[in-house]
């Protein structure tokens, strides 16, 4: 039967008329399974910078020896691509002062100017995995997953001047609004599977009642919204904008309306120590990818401007201040233990992409990872020269197994475009981008 | 669909908010709590699965910064399905009676219960009442009525009780117990007690009115056990006893208003239920057209054919809570919305949000219906009715100490830093916020109060002796190097890191939230510092002396550093300490206005001096937390205002508060709109 009749009617079954027009592609994946696996890309952002001496490589090319802190990686070398010479320009003050932490995770996926404030005009930009759910989220159960181990909690910890917002968000849904990463691995877990009961009917039935609630909620809002002025209708759009998402994402589980079996244990509650904490989300987004519920994700191993301490590799400081180590050798000594084992974490997730099959090889061949930070030295809060490695080989359109050093102060969102562009997202130009980074590798 | 998105985008993009104005506010994961709480009258806590809000100006419920995005959105519905759920099944009563305890820790005379009674029955309230000293009479009242005198049992132990059984309907109410006292008897028997032991020991005895300060404030150490004031230790509730069958709870009955038998529904009750429920959820009257919406949703739920009569109305009621509790006018604190009667009810909302963090309770919403908050006296004399039962999390975000719950301490140095230990600081600093409120004290307590709460583990943590149990009491510091909420544990340790102390974090917190003279940002890449690698260790003053070598960053760290020096004296979890190995504390400063001190003491003493500057600290904090905006200038001036104003009457905290209710700045907000 024709996937587009059965769908209308569904909706005339439900009674709901709808005010949104049909989704442009409903989920091809599914729609033909033998086709080739799509391709996924997820950006996993690491706090404070990274001890840069035992991060670059003292050669370029295919024959680079590791240095200390990508050690890790052996096992994956023919599947990484370090970059050298990228650059955030607005991570830098032009103008604003202190707040190089706030800027470098705000500015790290945006490429905008921020806008420094304490909160009532908050203005970044659009981010990167953001442009690339807008375009392609429509073909999986949820556009885009957003997390991180560490969320804003703390009162009145943040950067000089700028909202907490910017240090605690590298994704941004749109100029105002934050993407808001989840802290907890249950609930990321609970948005991936748990609402599918194992009964057909009853997951039917469930989602007409949902969606009639939404279709309510529309309505209600919309009578609202003319009762405002337009200055106060911002926060209802945001409202309006998440229920229609909501409200798509249940109609594409009813397009296809079989239940999604987890293959991972529900997890409990949030592990005390990093390792068991990124090692759950590790494994949420792989089950993710593996089951195709989203093909966009940003993780962010600490919030910018991390006071985690790390007890279980013998770093009982706070991160934060040890990267500020005036080159003592003592804390330099610590701050590269955290660099390495983030990266071992890393490495271990690697490890279980190469493992998982997916069409006619592993997962990892079908993602694109970015590992990065928005700082280069945390020291002195280098916003050039960032230290940068793509992982995976994105569906055969990056050449891996190099060390690349482009003309400094090429401007790091060139990358993300040229990442954009292998994702089938169609882009010319993000934030301050000149152009596409060419040497990534020939474009299938 | 791709344009869609795209402009939806861009509508939210142009539409940035100025500061000004309330905007249409959604409530944060504590008000949700709370505002379930008292709609439903059931904890159920589902906010505390949603994602963390942001924090704007130092507080998490900044209109701006609440943004909503599809994960929340999901969570809300998922929230609300579980709550609805719940909420339309019948609690079956308690097998045994429940027993429930409220401490008074401040050794006042009185003391006031909010008490949720779940069921309609018979409570036992038992009341114990500690200190010595005769004669005294011991009252209790329920709901503010007449004052019944209670029979005391005998003196024979170092407690004596009395007990007396009420009949409650389900729902809120407040028990008041009161002891009246002879206080000039009890100032004669200390008085007597005192001239024995100074002819003992020839010292010169204190002076009778000294003694009578002392023994008010609970602080007579000598004639502990012979003379204290009498005052009720602790109130419990037992019951409920004597239950008609079947028993309807609080809950049940906050839902099902319509107030027929449990299982008896009717079409007619789902409407009314349903229309009672969203004017409580929506804090707002509705109109029937809103209702029958309401209704054709929650009647299109599913087939039918299977299900009972009374099954298919408990479920239209399921899908009607469902949908009340997904409604922007549920999730959102909606200002300027174009009702004619809108202004009352906003009113309503913003004081209730103010003080408790939740909804606005029947008697609040009834004055908005009446229009009496228009009038500032009717408005204070609702302000002063509230703060009587504050539940605003204000306190917590101020001082920081809510941070406790996030932080971590290296465990080889503090293995002290547990769990208990962290749930003590919390609730010392808890307890002397609320004492400060309902004892009319003024706000300088915060900065020189001899006195504080403590319990068994943090008496100990403190090294005051005679300590134990785990409740809290008042304790006097009278001799002790702690002074005011700067020297107390959540304080010291949220201002800490994990292995070692920060003056510079304690010295901008003292800038940020009391001398209200927050630090300007640090200039670019002042982090930059030569290599120090050849040099000898240098002590953490001795390093911090060095950074203040660099004149772009000496203005403020010769502020912030000699504050934070001040508390060297306590380490990363408030412990005393002499030396920080190898060296001794050296905690002597000089402020930029030439005043020197030498002990953390001496420092509060001298922060203590300029009130004014500390009122308008915490009125513009407290002003920020009730607009849930960034100040403007006006607010500034008009916190300026207030704050002088409570000069007078020795800046109490209730003052500041009341002031900011009756302020322009409060209610212009709402007036701009008229």
């Amino acid at each position: 039967m024709n996937k587009q009749l059965s769908r209308r009617k569904m909706l005339r079954g439900m009674g709901v008329s709808l005010a949104l027009p049909l989704l442009d592609a409903m989920t091809p994946a599914f729609a033909a399974p033998r086709a080739k696996p799509p391709c996924r890309m997820l950006v996993n952002y690491v706090p404070n910078g990274i001890v840069m001496q035992d991060w670059l490589p003292a050669s370029t090319g295919m024959d680079f020896a590791l240095p200390n802190i990508l050690q890790p990686m052996e096992p994956h070398r023919s599947r990484m691509l370090l970059i050298e010479g990228l650059a955030q320009h607005f991570g830098w003050p032009n103008g604003d002062g202190t707040g190089d932490h706030a800027r470098a995770a705000s500015t790290y996926l945006t490429g905008v100017h921020i806008r420094k404030t304490g909160g009532s005009d908050i203005a970044a930009g659009i981010s990167m995995d953001q442009i690339a759910a807008h375009q392609l989220g429509s073909r999986t159960r949820i556009p885009s997953l957003e997390l991180t181990c560490e969320d804003g909690r703390m009162v009145g910890v943040c950067d000089t001047g700028y909202s907490c917002v910017y240090s605690d968000n590298i994704s941004w849904r749109s100029a105002a609004t934050p993407g808001s990463p989840e802290v907890d691995p249950r609930a990321v877990f609970e948005t991936l599977f748990s609402s599918e009961d194992p009964d057909p009917a009853v997951r039917a039935a469930t989602r007409r009642r949902d969606s009639s609630i939404l279709d309510w909620v529309l309505g209600e809002t919309h009578s609202l919204e003319n009762q405002l002025g337009p200055a106060d209708r911002g926060k209802l759009d945001e409202y309006l904008t998440s229920v229609r998402e909501i409200e798509m994402r249940i109609q594409s589980a009813g397009q296809r309306n079989d239940a999604v079996r987890a293959p991972i244990e529900k997890p409990a509650a949030i592990p005390a120590q990093l390792s068991g904490h990124l090692r759950l989300m590790y494994d949420l987004l792989r089950v993710a990818f593996q089951t195709d519920a989203t093909r966009i994700a940003t993780l962010m191993v600490g919030r910018e401007g991390s006071l985690r301490s790390y007890d279980e590799i013998g770093v009982p400081e706070s991160h934060h201040p040890i990267t500020h180590h005036q080159g003592r050798a003592s804390l330099i000594e610590k701050v590269v233990r955290i660099n390495c084992h983030h990266m071992r974490l890393f490495s271990e997730f690697v490890a279980s992409l190469a493992r998982t099959e997916n069409g006619d090889g592993s997962l990892l061949d079908h993602t694109m990872i970015l590992y990065g930070a928005g700082l280069a030295d945390g020291n002195s809060h280098q916003h050039d020269h960032l230290p940068t490695m793509l992982v995976g080989s994105a569906c055969g359109g990056i050449r891996s197994g190099r060390f690349l050093q482009v003309p400094p102060q090429t401007p790091i969102t060139n990358l993300y475009v040229s990442m954009l562009t292998r994702m089938g997202v169609a882009i010319e130009k993000l934030g301050d981008s000149t152009g596409e980074l060419s040497e990534l590798g020939d474009l299938g | 669909m791709k344009h869609r998105a795209i402009l939806l985008l861009l509508a939210v993009t142009a539409a940035l908010p100025a500061p000004g104005p309330a905007l249409a506010r959604r409530l944060n994961r504590y008000e949700y709590n709370c505002t379930i709480r008292d709609l439903l009258g059931v904890d159920f806590r589902a906010g505390d699965d949603f994602p963390a809000d942001n924090f704007s100006y130092g507080f998490d419920n900044n209109a701006a910064t609440l943004t909503v995005t599809p994960a929340l959105m999901a969570k809300y519905l998922d929230a609300a399905k579980k709550i609805a759920r719940a909420a339309i099944e019948p609690v079956p009563p308690p097998a045994t009676p429940e027993v429930e305890r409220h401490s008074n820790a401040s050794a006042a005379p009185d003391i006031a219960w909010r008490r949720n009674f779940t069921w309609d029955g018979d409570y036992d309230v038992h009341i114990a009442i500690a200190g010595r000293s005769d004669p005294f009479a011991l009252y209790i009242s329920l709901d503010d009525g007449e004052p019944q005198r209670l029979p005391v049992s005998v003196d024979f132990e170092a407690r004596r009780y009395a007990d007396t059984r009420l009949t409650v309907g389900a729902g809120a109410h407040r028990l008041r117990v009161l002891v009246v006292r002879d206080d000039d008897r009890a100032v004669d028997q200390a008085w007597a007690y005192e001239e024995a032991r100074a002819r003992k020991t020839g010292a010169e005895p204190l002076s009778k009115a000294e003694i009578r300060t002392r023994l008010m404030a609970g602080a007579l150490p000598d004639f502990a056990g012979r003379v204290t004031p009498p005052y009720p230790e602790f109130v419990e509730a037992r019951g409920p006893y004597g239950l008609v069958l079947p028993a309807i709870s609080a809950g049940y009955r906050l839902v099902f208003s319509c107030g027929h038998a449990l299982g008896g529904h009717t079409p007619a009750c789902v409407r009314g239920n349903l229309e009672n429920l969203a004017r409580r959820a929506w804090r707002r009257p509705v109109t029937p057209g809103e209702i029958d919406k309401l209704m054709r949703l929650a009647a299109a739920a599913p087939p039918s054919d299977s299900k009972s009569e009374q099954q298919n109305l408990r479920q239209q009621m399921e899908t009607g809570v469902e949908a009340i509790l997904v409604s922007p006018s549920f999730l959102f604190r909606v200002e300027n919305a174009a009702s004619p009667r809108g202004n009352d009810f906003e009113m309503a909302s913003r004081l209730s949000y103010f003080l408790w963090s939740s909804m606005p309770d029947d008697e609040l919403f009834h004055a908005a219906e009446r229009r009496e908050l228009a009038d500032p006296a009717a408005l204070q004399a609702q302000a002063r009715r509230m703060l009587a039962d504050p539940k605003s999390n204000f306190a917590a975000q101020w001082l920081e100490f809510r941070n406790l719950d996030f932080i971590h301490r290296d465990p080889a140095r503090f293995p002290q830093f547990t769990a208990d230990l962290r749930d003590a600081m919390r609730m010392e600093t808890e307890l002397f916020f609320e004492h400060v409120l309902h004892e009319d004290r003024g706000i300088l307590d915060f900065l020189n109060a001899k006195y504080t709460f403590v319990n068994e583990l943090l008496a100990k943590l403190y090294g005051i002796p005679g300590v134990a149990g785990d409740s809290f009491r008042q304790v006097d510091l009278d001799g002790t190097a702690r002074v005011g909420v700067l020297t107390q544990a959540s304080v010291l340790t949220v201002t800490s890191y994990s292995t070692r102390t920060s003056p510079v974090l304690r010295g901008k917190w003292i800038l940020e939230n009391i001398l209200n003279d927050p630090p300007p940002p640090p200039p670019a890449n002042v982090a930059a510092l030569r290599d120090p690698s050849s040099e000898p260790a240098l002590t953490l003053r001795q390093q911090l002396e060095q950074h203040r070598a660099n004149p772009a960053c000496a203005g403020c760290h010769l502020r912030m550093d000699a504050l934070g020096f001040g508390l060297e004296n306590f380490d990363a979890i408030g412990r005393w300490r002499a030396r920080d190995e190898p060296l001794p504390i050296d905690s002597t400063g000089t402020l930029p206005d030439g005043s020197s001190f030498s002990s953390p003491v001496e420092l509060a003493a001298i922060l203590a001096k300029h009130p004014n500057a500390f009122a308008q600290c915490l009125t513009e904090k407290l002003l920020t937390f009730a607009l849930g905006r960034e100040l403007n200038s006006q607010d500034r001036v008009a916190a300026a205002g207030i704050g002088q104003s409570a000069a007078k009457t020795n800046y109490r905290l209730s003052d500041l508060i009341l002031g900011i209710v009756a302020s322009p700045a409060f209610r212009a907000d709402a007036e701009a709109h008229e």
